[in-house]
C-alpha cells in the first residue's frame, strides 16, 4: 500500500496544485464560507480530469512502457517503525476500507470522503457536490449501510 | 444497533485516514505548502487588490488532507451508478484528437501539462 501510495502521490499533488492555482486565481473574492466546499469541488472534478485523461494517455502509451518497469527493490516499502504488528494492521485495515470505497456508487463515494474524511457538513458537502442536503444524507446513509455490509462485522482493526 | 456500526465505522475510518495524512511522505509536505505559495503568487499577479494571505490557508491546511482524497478518487473505475458529473463532461471527440493527432508521441509525456495549459489561458 505504501508503494502504491508513493507511486500515485506525484499526480495527487499534481491535481492539488492545480485545484490551488484553480481556486486562488478565481474563487478568491467569495465569501469564506464557500472556501472549503469550492476547492473540494475543484479537487473532485480536477481528479475526474485527470482520471480520463490518465485511461486516454494508458491506452496511447503502454507499450512505450514495456521497458522501463521499475526494479522492485527499488521501489519496495521503507522499513516500519516501532509497532510493525500495529502499523501493518492499520494499513491493511486501510487497504481494505480504500477498496470498499473506490467501489461504491461514485457520489456515494464522494459523500462519506467529504463527510467522514475531510470533516464537511451537509451544507458544504451539498456545496461541493451541487446536489441538495437531503441527497448528501441519503447518500451518506446508503454510503455507511454499503460499507458496513461490505466490510463485515471484523474490520475494525 | 445499525446505528452504532455506522459510529464505530466512521470513528475506525477518520482515525485510518488521519494516520495516512499524517504519515505523508515530509518532501511531499513541503511541496504542497511551495505550491500553495505559487497559487498565491499567481493569483495576486491576475488580480488587482491583492490577495490577502489568508484566502489559502484552508486549502492550505486542507492540501494534505486532499492528497488522500485523490489518491482514492484517482484510482477509481470510471463514472457508474448514480453518479452525475460536477461538470458537463467534455465530448468523446477530445479523446479521438488525442489519439489521432500528429503530435509527436513525446508530447504524450507532457500531455497533462499542455491540456491544462490549454484550459488556463489566463495563468502564466
Amino acid at each position: 500500500m505504501a508503494k502504491s501510495m508513493i507511486a500515485d502521490a506525484d499526480e495527487a499533488f499534481d491535481v492539488v496544485q492545480d485545484a490551488m492555482i484553480r481556486f486562488a486565481g478565481r474563487y478568491a473574492r467569495r465569501p469564506e464560507s464557500e472556501w472549503r466546499p469550492l476547492f473540494f469541488r475543484i479537487v473532485i472534478n480536477r481528479a475526474r480530469d485527470w482520471q480520463r485523461r490518465q485511461t486516454v494517455r494508458n491506452r496511447v502509451m503502454f507499450w512505450r512502457r514495456n521497458d522501463e518497469m521499475p526494479d522492485p527493490v527499488d521501489t519496495a516499502p521503507a522499513g516500519r517503525g516501532a509497532e510493525p504488528d500495529r502499523e501493518l494492521m492499520d494499513e491493511e485495515a486501510m487497504a481494505t476500507l480504500q477498496t470498499a470505497i473506490r467501489e461504491l456508487p461514485a457520489r456515494q463515494q464522494q459523500t462519506f470522503l467529504l463527510r467522514c474524511f475531510e470533516g464537511l457538513s451537509v451544507e458544504e458537502t451539498a456545496a461541493a457536490m451541487g446536489c441538495s442536503g437531503g441527497s448528501v444524507k441519503t447518500h451518506y446513509f446508503r454510503a455507511l449501510a454499503a460499507l458496513r455490509k461490505q466490510l463485515g462485522e471484523h474490520w475494525d482493526g | 444497533m445499525a446505528e452504532r456500526d455506522d459510529r464505530r465505522l466512521e470513528e475506525r475510518a477518520k482515525q485510518l485516514y488521519r494516520q495516512q495524512q499524517e504519515a505523508l511522505d515530509p518532501d511531499l509536505r513541503r511541496r504542497l505548502a511551495d505550491a500553495r505559495r505559487q497559487a498565491l503568487a499567481a493569483a495576486q499577479r491576475g488580480s488587482k487588490p491583492l490577495l490577502p494571505l489568508t484566502v489559502l490557508v484552508p486549502a492550505g491546511a486542507a492540501a494534505a488532507v486532499v492528497a488522500g482524497l485523490v489518491i482514492v478518487l484517482s484510482r477509481q473505475p470510471g463514472p457508474e451508478g448514480d453518479y452525475t458529473p460536477l461538470v458537463a463532461a467534455d465530448p468523446p471527440v477530445e479523446d479521438m484528437e488525442i489519439l489521432l493527432g500528429n503530435e509527436d508521441l513525446e508530447l504524450l509525456d507532457d500531455l497533462d501539462f499542455y491540456l491544462w495549459l490549454d484550459d488556463e489561458p489566463e495563468i502564466g
